[in-house]
């Protein structure tokens, strides 16, 4: 038995720690000057030739965003936005009409997509997941549209949406997140310029997994978009989104709306795969992702389940929630968030229990490296009328070096003496036992970090479809390099 | 220092006071409790002092009787109205101890710094600066390096007229000293009035001291506590808190750990049945390394009772090797009860060990099921396994007939007088 | 072989090795015994490389190569394996997927090819069966809620997968009933092969029962007091460890 003499460490390149997605797409945009007011509404409206009402909602929504004050309790700082200085439209220069088809979309986008690992040619794509890709305001492509047209899906970018389903769209939209419910959704609703529209009809389970991948390119723009997701009575569908931005020295807003609407025994799974710019190793940059995300089980039965993984973002201000209005039915939160540098996250959930037997289900693991501040920020309510509801939540912190924090704050409100509830949270450092015993197994320092902290966030990527757990697991490998040592 | 100068600063106290108002429910720390109650019963001058000045409340001796806590052998001292009352008090020979009126005309300087208001107080609000620029008395112990005080300390507080009574304690143990006080709360009479009481303990390195709170005060009645611990080096502090009564009630409890070594642990039950709302806060501050926290309390809601219990750990930068644990569980037991909870971990470092659960249930269906068929009617399982639940945080009060007291006065609100006297048994 | 020479060893400021000289031959078994506190753990975990302690004086060659300059995994890939007294849970980690992870990053090292996963299934699946470990043992988290018995199993199941070249088996008996130990002993009995070292760290002579060492060495406040054969344990058991203080002493 002979053995080599030379041992090194397997090489790695630290270089790799890089935001990888950090690079720009130069191409002619059409971008409207900084500034908001009515007349900058009335524009964006009319260059999406959008009916009078959806103009008249927005104008609404804009002047109730005047009378808001930014929310100022959550345990995230920054300067003070100038929402003047602010471009509320951007979109890549094009002749005529809108691309009928990919082929007329400009190769440059598609480029940009590819590089990004999203190729769209549907030959090119994984089997079985339609896209819709939004770059910076607008939606360029939606793939697969033919084949889930068959199964009476309907997925298109929103602004379609108004054109082609206008009753569903005027119906649903704000149904959920209304727009006096806070200052970046009213804001969202008086500018927003695209996102994603699905409806699943009664009874359809939905053939594919949908996805939109969200793309900011433009510098000064906000992103500000839209979705919204019905799924009628007995339907399924599962929804995966993803975002990424380039690196850039300013920070930029991002405040988008996703309003979800599960009917009688419908279930809606909704992951997200975050990774907007996070800003560089001294905080400079990155992206502010304000973002609300609600659903609504309207129906008996209904089940939505939300799924995150967050790694990017300056800072981030989300709470996934959902309204159990149904009985019986349940709603679920699985996340993992990750801080490092002087990355801030307040994010979590809010689980309102309306009906009988309602069940929701509360899984956080928050990592926090370098300087990173991390909260959790959960509420679950348990009205008078939610006879039988349960909820159980457990949120775990792990912390990495001492210049970070970890924060937890569950609100509990119950009202029903038949409801249970329970609560657990931890906060624990990776050990240097675990270390250890990885490592006299020969496991390198760097992967031996992973390992354990993929082992923590076990019970949120079994939550993921398949594809996009390995993305989920290559994303954190690549977030944490650098942040032990 | 003379009477003019904390004259000066009970003025100061005052404007604070006109600055703030009173907490109201847009403010996070009063979310679920708002004291719109206290201005309808008491009206804007909430805070007029109960007793005005010079006039002395009297109680009859069966009065007093009835409000005591039998067989408990201790050192006694009586507020009436926020009055300390000499010849009601009886208090060891030797020891440190002046109510605030005497230290005002003959420490002035100890007085004001009592007194002095500090904003940055965990969870400070207008109260507190009332209470610095109103507090009629109060006590205040200081007790010398390696001393025990050989029984507990009961303070009486009892309310017996409309008005306000702010009260001001401060108890100082130095090193080494040991002390139990008990602070119990409770009036006669339907008269609605306020207690509206601050205690700032200070404990030096070694100092022990275990306290008690029991408020009982009547249904008329109104609460406001606070009790703020600063604990050096080594030593411990061991705590029960426990509201029975009052109309509303509220105590703000804050620890800071702040020498290494230090440990508290955090005991509090809320039993309230009517229309009753209690709100327990409490911040621990781990400052240092090497300070261990313990926080379990639980509610039990009866009626239209709403229990407020909002726990807040901090554990500093740089306070290694901190190790906190806080359970806070609750049962809901009529379709009109409530409970708000909040407890949080703030954490601004890796290597700690911290952790925290928080319930709100029913009763075990499955041990519900055992009772009965050991032949217990649903009502009475039912009761035992609510005693049960509920005698988890005051199993530990001491001495036993302290906990025989507090334990009647619980279970006798949520059942019949006789079952009670039978679980007691 | 393994060459201790004169090794100093302290932690948190108070000295715990005071120059150990221990010399162990490819192909043999060496057993290392001593009350409680003698230093015995303290040894294993530093040839195994632990952060924890400072190695004030003194060198640690495994077959020429100078174990206190590498890290602890470079150690594991020149085939040093530490048998933990106490094994590590760490949840959520598949048990396999650990191994696997090891196994291939020293293969990395050895510029060697990763094993292939079926390949390596199929190792795992016959060695694990070997020991008497059920297949969703392999599925379940890095000892996560296992009993002792298990994880001290676990410990010599990732042995023979491994297959070190220098074994140091810490305190792998305690904590075992007699059916267990037997397995475990068989586990490292199969191991015993001229070109690997093993090394037994035990309070007690019941392991080498089954385990039958070359060299005894009987480990005192830090220092190699005695070495013998396998009858030195025997003594031991008989007449305690003082009786090796006052021979010694006496000396």
């Amino acid at each position: 038995m002979s053995e080599a003499v030379k041992l090194k460490p397997t090489p790695r390149s630290f270089a790799a720690t890089q935001y990888a997605a950090g690079f720009v797409t130069e191409i002619e945009q059409e971008t409207l000057p900084p500034g908001l007011n009515e007349d900058v509404i009335r524009r964006i409206s009319a260059m999406k030739g959008e009916p009078e009402w959806l103009l008249d909602w927005r104008l609404e929504a804009y002047r109730h965003w005047r009378t808001k004050r930014e929310p100022r309790w959550s345990m995230v700082r920054y300067p003070p936005i100038d929402y003047q200085a602010i471009s509320y439209y951007s979109t890549p220069r094009r002749k005529g009409d809108g691309p009928k088809s990919l082929d007329e979309v400009d190769p440059k986008l598609l480029e940009t997509y590819e590089k990004l690992g999203i190729p769209l040619r549907e030959q090119e794509m994984l089997a079985g997941v339609a896209v819709d890709a939004v770059f910076d305001s607008v939606s360029v492509a939606t793939t697969f549209k033919e084949k889930l047209k068959e199964a009476g899906v309907i997925f298109c970018s929103i602004s379609e949406a108004v054109r082609d389903h206008p009753d569903l769209v005027r119906q649903y939209l704000g149904s959920v997140v209304p727009i006096t419910d806070n200052f970046y959704a009213a804001l969202n609703s008086a500018v927003f310029t695209d996102g994603s529209f699905v409806y699943v009809p009664k009874g359809v389970r939905c053939p594919m997994e949908l996805s939109t991948y969200f793309r900011i390119n433009a510098s000064n723009t906000g992103q500000f978009e839209r979705t919204l997701i019905i799924a009628d009575d007995d339907a399924y569908v599962s929804y995966l989104e993803g975002c990424t931005a380039p690196s850039r020295d300013e920070n930029q807003l991002h405040a988008a709306v996703v309003e979800l609407i599960a009917l009688n025994h419908a279930r809606i799974k909704y992951s997200t795969v975050q990774n907007w710019y996070p800003g560089d190793e001294n905080g400079v940059g990155g992206i502010y992702n304000f973002v609300t995300k609600r659903g609504d089980c309207r129906g008996v039965g209904a089940k939505i389940s939300w799924t995150q993984v967050e790694t990017g973002s300056a800072i981030t201000w989300k709470y996934p929630s959902c309204i159990l209005r149904g009985d019986d039915s349940v709603g679920e939160f699985y996340s993992v968030a990750l801080t490092k540098n002087y990355q801030q996250a307040d994010t979590g959930t809010k689980m309102v229990h309306l009906g009988r037997n309602t069940h929701s289900t509360i899984v956080s693991k928050g990592i926090s490296a370098g300087h990173g501040c991390q909260s959790y920020r959960g509420l679950v309510r348990m009205a008078k009328s939610a006879e039988n509801a349960r909820n159980h939540s457990q949120c775990d912190s792990l912390l990495i070096g001492d210049r970070c924090s970890a924060h937890t704050f569950p609100y509990v409100e119950i009202k029903n003496p038949t409801a249970t509830m329970e609560h657990e949270a931890s906060t624990s450092k990776i050990g240097e036992d675990q270390l250890f015993y990885c490592r006299q197994r020969g496991i390198p320092e760097e992967d031996a970090v992973n390992l354990i902290v993929n082992g923590f966030c076990k019970d949120v990527f079994n939550e993921l479809p398949m594809e996009f757990a390995v993305e989920a697991n290559r994303l954190l490998a690549v977030s944490l390099e650098g942040a032990v040592g | 220092m003379s009477i003019a100068a904390i004259r000066t600063l009970r003025g100061r106290a005052w404007q604070i006071y006109e600055q703030m108002g009173m907490p109201t429910p847009q403010q996070e720390d009063w979310k679920y409790t708002d004291l719109g109650r206290i201005n309808a019963a008491l009206g804007d001058n909430w805070w007029k002092p109960a007793v005005p000045e010079r006039s002395i409340p009297s109680l009859g001796a069966d009065q007093l009787e009835a409000l005591a806590i039998p067989d408990l052998d201790a050192w006694i001292a009586v507020f009436i109205d926020g009055r300390f009352q000499a010849a009601l008090s009886d208090l060891p020979e030797g020891i440190d101890f002046a109510p605030l009126m005497r230290l005002v005309i003959d420490r002035p300087e100890q007085a004001a710094s009592m007194l002095e208001v500090d904003k940055r107080m965990p969870l400070f609000n207008g109260f507190v600066a009332v209470n610095s620029a109103l507090a009629t008395d109060g006590g205040v112990l200081l007790l010398k390096a390696n001393t025990v005080l050989d029984r507990p300390l009961l303070i009486r507080h009892i309310a017996t007229r409309s008005g306000t009574a702010h009260i001001r304690h401060s108890i100082r143990l130095k090193e080494r000293a040991e002390a139990h006080i008990v602070e119990h709360y409770c009036g006669i009479g339907e008269a609605a009035g306020l207690t509206n009481t601050v205690c700032q303990i200070d404990l030096a390195a070694g100092s022990r001291m275990r306290h008690d709170r029991i408020q009982m005060e009547q249904p008329c009645h109104y609460h406001i506590g606070r009790l703020s611990v600063t604990q050096a080096r080594d030593s411990q502090f061991e705590s029960h808190s426990v509201a029975l009564g009052a109309a509303l009630s509220r105590v703000d409890l804050s620890v800071e750990l702040a020498g290494p070594g230090a440990a508290c642990a955090l005991n509090g039950l809320y039993l309230i049945d009517g229309r009753r709302h209690a709100d327990h806060h409490t911040v621990i501050d781990h400052a240092v390394p090497h300070c261990t926290s313990r926080e379990h309390y639980r509610g039990v809601l009866d009626d239209r009772a709403r229990g407020v219990f909002n726990g807040k750990v901090v554990i500093r930068e740089g306070a290694i090797k901190s190790d906190t644990a806080q359970s806070n569980a609750n049962l809901l037991l009529s379709p009109f009860a409530e409970v708000d909870a909040k407890p949080e971990l703030m954490i601004y470092n890796d290597d700690v060990k911290a952790a925290h659960g928080c319930t709100v249930g029913r009763l075990d269906t499955r041990q519900l099921f055992y009772l009965r068929a050991r032949g217990l009617t649903e009502a009475d399982a039912r009761q035992v396994l609510t005693f049960a639940f509920a005698d988890e945080v005051l199993a530990s009060l001491k001495p036993a007939p302290l906990r025989r007291f507090v334990e009647h006065a619980a279970f006798s609100r949520l059942f019949h007088e006789e079952d009670a006297e039978e679980m007691l048994t | 072989m393994l060459k201790i020479e004169n090794l100093h060893v302290a932690a948190d400021g108070k000295e715990i090795l005071s120059g150990i000289d221990l010399e162990i031959p490819l192909g043999e078994v060496h057993a290392i015994m001593g009350p409680n506190g003698s230093g015995k753990s303290t040894l294993a975990n530093v040839i195994a490389g632990r952060e924890d302690y400072t190695v004030v004086e003194g060198s640690v060659r495994w077959r020429g190569d100078d174990l206190l300059a590498m890290t602890a995994e470079e150690r594991a890939w020149a085939g040093v394996f530490l048998a933990f007294q106490y094994p590590i849970e760490i949840p959520g980690v598949n048990n396999v997927y650990l191994l696997k992870a090891g196994l291939n990053a020293k293969r990395r090292a050895q510029g060697l090819t990763e094993l292939d996963a079926m390949d390596f299934m199929a190792l795992v699946r016959e060695q694990a069966s070997r020991i008497g470990l059920e297949e969703d043992f392999l599925a379940r988290g890095v000892n996560e809620g296992f009993s002792g018995g298990e994880k001290k199993r676990n410990e010599i199941f990732q042995m023979t997968v491994l297959e070190p070249s220098l074994a140091i088996l810490d305190e792998t008996d305690s904590g075992l009933d007699i059916d267990a130990l037997r397995v475990v002993a068989e586990g490292v009995n199969r191991l015993r092969d001229p070109e690997r070292s093993i090394v037994m760290v035990t309070h007690y002579q019941r392991l080498l029962d089954h385990i039958v060492p070359d060299v005894v060495h009987v480990l005192i406040d830090g220092r190699i007091r005695m070495s013998g054969d396998k009858t030195l344990a025997h003594e031991l058991e008989e007449r305690g460890y003082d009786w090796v203080k006052a021979e010694v002493g006496g000396a």
